[in-house]
């Protein structure tokens, strides 16, 4: 019995009599689908800017598409710029929610019943944003499909030596994944709405997705079989896909790139901004939605305590990589202590030292127990270390083909209006996603609960 | 026979007592608003856990030996040496074979849910049985 | 929560035993066994305060035993103070350089080992304290004792082991040792666990099945987590190509060979195959044997993570480790027995 359930029914029930459990889990479906059924002026307003966001994103990427990639600021020998970053940024933003849902899930922690639905529907979204800049990023965006390994007569296949076609599948493995993972945990719920919902078009679509779901014990039997797996499976797949991402920096022999420590650190950045991500969300629907009884502050205080810990993972990081490019000197290997020169004074030390202030000093406040409880602070906090870990990853791409090994080939870097246009665009086409997702579906795992209060 | 219950604990008793009287979980249905593994492990004293990681084991294993064998056919039917690399980098095929050990595995794990649970189940999608959040259990009359 | 007199005798004796044998012969043994302790000794504790901090219950029944390896921090310590002493430092290569680096050189290299070590023993005896008190303060010393963990192994990883091969750096390897010397904590609840199934259950009984289960799961999770870093590690070096980075493994697979494969064998295919059975898991002797042959991976890891650039002496490396067990184990069991008769569990004998 957890401490969240006792005062869902006021005072008039004080102790917990025989219809305890039961009106708990009635009064749970209403106020579940309460948040889910009847969208506010200000989730319309919400929904029009996500969507005009969209719309300057799309219109940037015709611009792209029409004139070709010299639209944008990408140019040798800076040939990753914005776009990679902002895939990496959103790769990243997903890896929380199947951390949350299912490493969580195995450590049997139960406030992630509280924050699983939500960042599972974060993971799917955001990997459908991160999806599209590697094909923005493409100059013939209607060859995509030659990523694929598909039968051809010329029987060339794609190179399975190259990170870029890992990334490929890691990456479509993970949205797989996540989906079934996500929709698996949706199904009894839709089987909710099917009975809750009034209108005949709802009920006759809730009950399709639904798969006919009726609660019998051998449903029940295999689905805790299935679920148990898929997060046993998903779990080695979050540490695998953030990883091929790294390594499609870390197989280059560029420097800043190529070093050992890139898989752990990529994946622990991406649990720390996701973090912050599920946070900024989840802060603002808990009001809204007037969910206070189901989400407590010290689940938030243990998300918050997950951000302080991947964000020491990331300090240590920053620090290791910066201590042994000293520790080897100019007289080990050149090219890596300049490199971390560069970036600690050159024409980016703005944005290095904004990446430090935002991951690495703006997290130690969640030291103080009282910050790490106060959930503005906890709101405001989370924007910092998004922009913290974009930066980040603007650093590790940017700055490292900036400088490489030949002095005469050096150069600088300016995105372009198309690319923070299309930028933009990601989090129009990102919230889009969010808001549609916020009416439609239980924002909070009913089944989940329910199964807490026996 | 139908017995429906707003208790946990009297529907526990109940199953107890039929379980015990010899009944088989097989013939009868029972309904939950939600999965309980308390329950879960009385029921399973009397009939064989879920079958379903036969599903997953049989998929990833698959998953693993076409990522090792499809990138190694690839590379042998159109040699081509890229980054100096030999045609059959394991280290390399290794990332493609983990990827499609989890998405297969994953991939048939859920079709062993819809196999072993027989879902979809179109008759109930759209006139199910209303129970809310009732326990309940159905003895199939043998005539 | 200071060492008992037996502890501190069989420190003394163990020290001037290892040192008398380093006066025999040259060579990189002492190293060789330290390198091995540090890990044993500091991974159970850091296992119990990563659990502790988590909330975990099923640390409980082995929480006791695990925190006994505090003192060989101090015995890593002491075996450390000899091997500079014995100016055993000179096997590293930086100490004959002409100029001294800023980092590398003897005095600082010597002092900041010796302070770590110092500082996470201390740290462990203060959140030892704290946790079996149960005091408020708990978490914030288990924490401070994983800081002083993490920099002890990554100092360890650095400057033991990496800078035997400067300029080749890898910026994981301070994570591969911590992560291996939790691993090797891990091993050493289950090699407990062979030890004393029966004592475990009649103590806690109705609870220790499932602690059991789900330290050996997490047993398991380590064993997927070492594989995972070591094909972090060997993929960018193999991939890079780069003459001074690559031959990090091809020195080696010069002088030792295939025999290489015995190391991602040893510690994670064999152990993965055998913990992802829930039966093996629940079984108190498999585990155990697990855990040995993790032990056993891990020290034939260091045998070939030193063995190219120092001579190793197989038969007084063997008696110095010998008598370094010797002392882990009597720490451990000393003190495993000292717990049990001030609970009241078992009367002295």
């Amino acid at each position: 019995m957890s401490s969240h359930s006792t005062n869902v029914l006021g005072s008039n029930v004080p102790e917990r009599d025989e219809l305890y459990a039961y009106n708990y889990k009635a009064k749970l479906e209403e106020d579940v689908f309460a948040a889910v059924s009847k969208p506010t002026p200000l989730f319309y307003i919400a929904l029009l800017t996500a969507l005009g966001c969209v719309g300057i994103g799309a219109t940037s990427w015709a611009i792209q598409i029409i004139n070709g990639l010299g639209k944008a600021g990408i140019m040798n020998p800076v040939g990753w710029g914005v776009y990679i970053t902002d895939f990496v940024f959103w790769v990243g933003i997903a890896h929380s929610g199947t951390l949350i849902s299912a490493i969580l899930f195995l450590f049997r922690a139960k406030f992630r019943n509280r924050f699983n639905r939500t960042a599972e529907a974060m993971t799917v979204f955001a990997v459908l944003t991160a999806g599209l800049f590697p094909l923005i990023h493409l100059g013939r965006v209607w060859f995509f499909y030659w990523l694929f390994p598909y039968p051809n007569q010329r029987h060339l296949w794609v190179n399975f030596k190259s990170p870029l076609v890992w990334d490929v599948f890691a990456v479509s493995t993970y949205l797989t994944v996540s989906v079934v993972f996500w929709y698996i945990g949706l199904v009894p719920d839709l089987a909710i709405a099917r009975r809750i919902k009034e209108s005949k078009i709802a009920k006759t679509l809730y009950g399709i997705f639904s798969l006919g779901w009726t609660g019998t014990f051998k449903e029940w039997q295999h689905y805790n079989q299935l679920y148990k797996f898929l997060a046993a499976l998903a779990t080695p797949l979050v540490l695998s896909v953030h990883s091929v991402v790294s390594w499609d920096f870390a197989m280059g022999v560029v420097y800043g790139w190529h070093t050992t420590i890139f898989a752990p650190y990529f994946v622990a950045g991406a649990i720390f901004s996701g973090c912050a991500m599920v946070i900024t969300l989840m802060v603002p629907m808990r009001k809204m939605f007037r969910l206070e009884r189901y989400i407590a502050i010290d689940d938030f205080e243990k998300l918050a305590k997950l951000l302080m810990l991947t964000g020491l993972i990331v300090s240590y990081a920053y620090i290791v990589e910066l201590a042994l490019a000293l520790y080897v000197g100019k007289e080990g290997n050149v090219f890596e202590y300049e490199q971390f020169m560069y970036r600690l004074t050159g024409d980016y030390a703005w944005a290095y030292w904004t990446m430090i202030l935002c991951n690495v000093i703006s997290p130690l406040t969640l030291f103080v127990r009282k910050l790490r409880r106060n959930l503005i602070y906890l709101f405001v906090l989370s924007i910092p270390i998004n922009i913290g870990m974009w930066f980040e990853r603007f650093n590790i791409i940017v700055i490292s083909l900036a400088r490489d090994f030949d002095p005469y080939a050096f150069g600088y870097y300016t995105p372009t209006w198309i690319e923070w246009g299309i930028t933009l665009g990601s989090f129009g086409w990102f919230f889009t996603f969010f808001l549609l997702f916020s009416k439609t579906i239980p924002v909070l795992p009913v089944t989940e609960l329910k199964e807490e209060v026996d | 026979m139908e017995f429906r219950f707003t208790n946990r604990e009297q529907f526990m008793e109940k199953l107890e007592n039929i379980l015990e009287s010899g009944m088989s979980p097989d013939n009868m249905k029972i309904v939950m608003p939600n999965p309980d593994h308390e329950i879960e492990h009385l029921v399973e004293h009397y009939k064989s856990p879920s079958k379903l990681k036969y599903f997953t084991l049989v998929g990833g294993l698959t998953g693993c030996l076409t990522g090792y064998a499809f990138t190694a056919w690839t590379a042998i039917d159109w040699q081509l040496v890229t980054g100096g690399k030999p045609f059959f980098s394991w280290p390399a095929y290794t990332v493609i074979a983990f990827e499609l050990t989890i998405l297969f595995g994953a991939l048939a794990s859920f079709a062993g849910l819809l196999i072993l649970g027989k879902l979809p189940r179109f008759s109930k999608m759209l006139n199910p049985e209303n129970y809310a959040n009732e326990y309940v259990i159905i003895i199939e009359d043998e005539d | 929560m200071f060492p008992s007199m037996k502890v501190i005798i069989a420190f003394i004796v163990g020290a001037v035993v290892i040192a008398g044998l380093e006066f025999v012969v040259e060579g990189g043994s002492l190293l060789y066994s330290m390198l091995f302790f540090v890990a044993v000794s500091q991974g159970p504790i850091a296992v119990a305060a990563a659990a502790d901090i988590a909330g975990g219950q099923w640390i409980r029944p082995y929480k006791q035993t695990l925190f006994t390896t505090r003192h060989m921090i101090l015995f890593v310590l002491i075996l450390f103070a000899v091997f500079l002493g014995l100016g055993r430092v000179h096997l590293y290569e930086w100490t004959h350089w002409e100029h001294p680096g800023q980092w590398l050189n003897v005095p600082f290299f010597s002092l900041r080992n010796l302070v770590m070590l110092g500082i996470s023993w201390v740290l462990a005896n203060v959140y030892v304290k704290a946790s079996l008190t149960e005091s408020k303060t708990k978490n914030m010393w288990a924490l401070f004792w994983l800081f002083s963990y993490v920099i002890t192994q990554t100092l360890v990883a650095f400057d033991w082991v990496m800078s035997l091969e400067y300029p080749w750096i890898s910026t994981l390897f301070g994570a591969y040792f911590f992560v291996e010397a939790f691993y090797c904590g891990l091993a050493f609840a289950a090699i407990y666990t062979g030890f004393r199934y029966q004592h475990l259950l009649e103590t806690h009984s109705g609870t220790f099945k499932k602690a059991m289960m789900d330290m050996m799961t997490m047993f398991f999770g380590f064993s997927i987590f070492w594989g995972y870093q070591f094909f972090s590690q060997y993929i960018v070096i193999w991939y890079g190509n780069i003459p001074e980075e690559v031959s990090f493994f091809t020195r080696r697979l010069d002088v030792f060979g295939s025999l290489l494969y015995l190391i991602p064998l040893i510690l994670f295919v064999i152990p993965f195959w055998i913990l992802i059975s829930r039966k093996m898991k629940a079984n108190p002797k498999v585990v155990m044997a697990v855990g040995f042959l993790v032990w056993g991976g891990v020290l034939l890891e260091r045998v070939f993570m030193l063995g190219i650039h120092m001579a190793l002496p197989p038969v007084i490396s063997a008696v110095e480790f010998i008598v370094a067990s010797a002392v882990f184990f009597w720490v451990v069991k000393s003190q495993d027995d000292d717990a049990l008769v001030a609970s009241g569990e078992a009367t002295p004998t």
